[in-house]
């Protein structure tokens, strides 16, 4: 029964938007390299370590965000992101920002200077209707 | 690869400036509508926006149609 409750217990970062994307990013990749490759390229010395990852078993360190993004091609601070919410939730995402301000990807950076843009720089609040155009844009 | 990291600490908040409090709220809810996928806008999107927000920015689009 100890063996069974083992087996069946939650991994601590399974839930973590980084492991979803992980997940995701990883079968994008997949008909260019394997995950083992892309292991080797973010300089992890186990080749589980994205598995692991994926699984939610373990979080990824920040050291590893520069590598596992160029490895991963995708935006760093965009990982960046996704590992400092492994890290231990709002404060720590709190404290970087009120330092640091919000840290946005390139495309985030797009999606601001349209908004600034297409509001003639007005700072428009979010809506209801805006909230439904999005949703709109993303199918939800 | 160096050059390629530099470039993007080149941009970001240095391009953006400091985020108001309205630009927060519409980025967060774009992060948890995108579930992290993290899209760039298509022009579909812009030209959505650009309708949703027209009534904010009246006096720039019609600086931008006649020009």
């Amino acid at each position: 029964v100890k063996r069974k409750v083992m087996t069946m217990a939650k991994k601590p970062y399974e839930d973590s938007r980084l492991a979803k994307f992980l997940e995701k990013r990883v079968l994008e990749l997949r008909p260019r390299k394997t995950q083992a490759e892309i292991a080797e390229q973010a300089g992890f010395v186990n080749p589980n370590m994205i598995a692991m990852l994926k699984s939610g078993a373990t979080k990824l360190p920040l050291d590893r965000v520069p590598s596992l993004a160029v490895a991963l091609e995708c935006d760093p601070r965009l990982l960046f992101n996704l590992a400092l919410e492994q890290l231990g939730g709002d404060t720590t995402v709190r404290a970087i920002e009120e330092i640091f301000g919000v840290v946005v990807t390139r495309n985030e950076v797009a999606w601001i200077q349209e908004i600034r843009d297409a509001s003639g720089h007005t700072d428009p609040s979010l809506t209801s209707r805006g909230r439904a155009a999005i949703r709109g844009v993303f199918g939800k | 690869m160096r050059g390629e990291e530099s470039d993007h600490c080149a941009d970001g908040a240095f391009e953006l400036g400091r985020l108001t409090e309205n630009e927060r709220s519409w980025l967060m809810f774009l992060r948890l509508v995108s579930e992290g996928r993290d899209p760039p806008p298509r022009l579909w999107d812009v030209q959505l926006l650009q309708r949703v927000l027209r009534r904010h920015g009246k006096s720039h689009f019609l600086r931008w149609h006649w020009s």
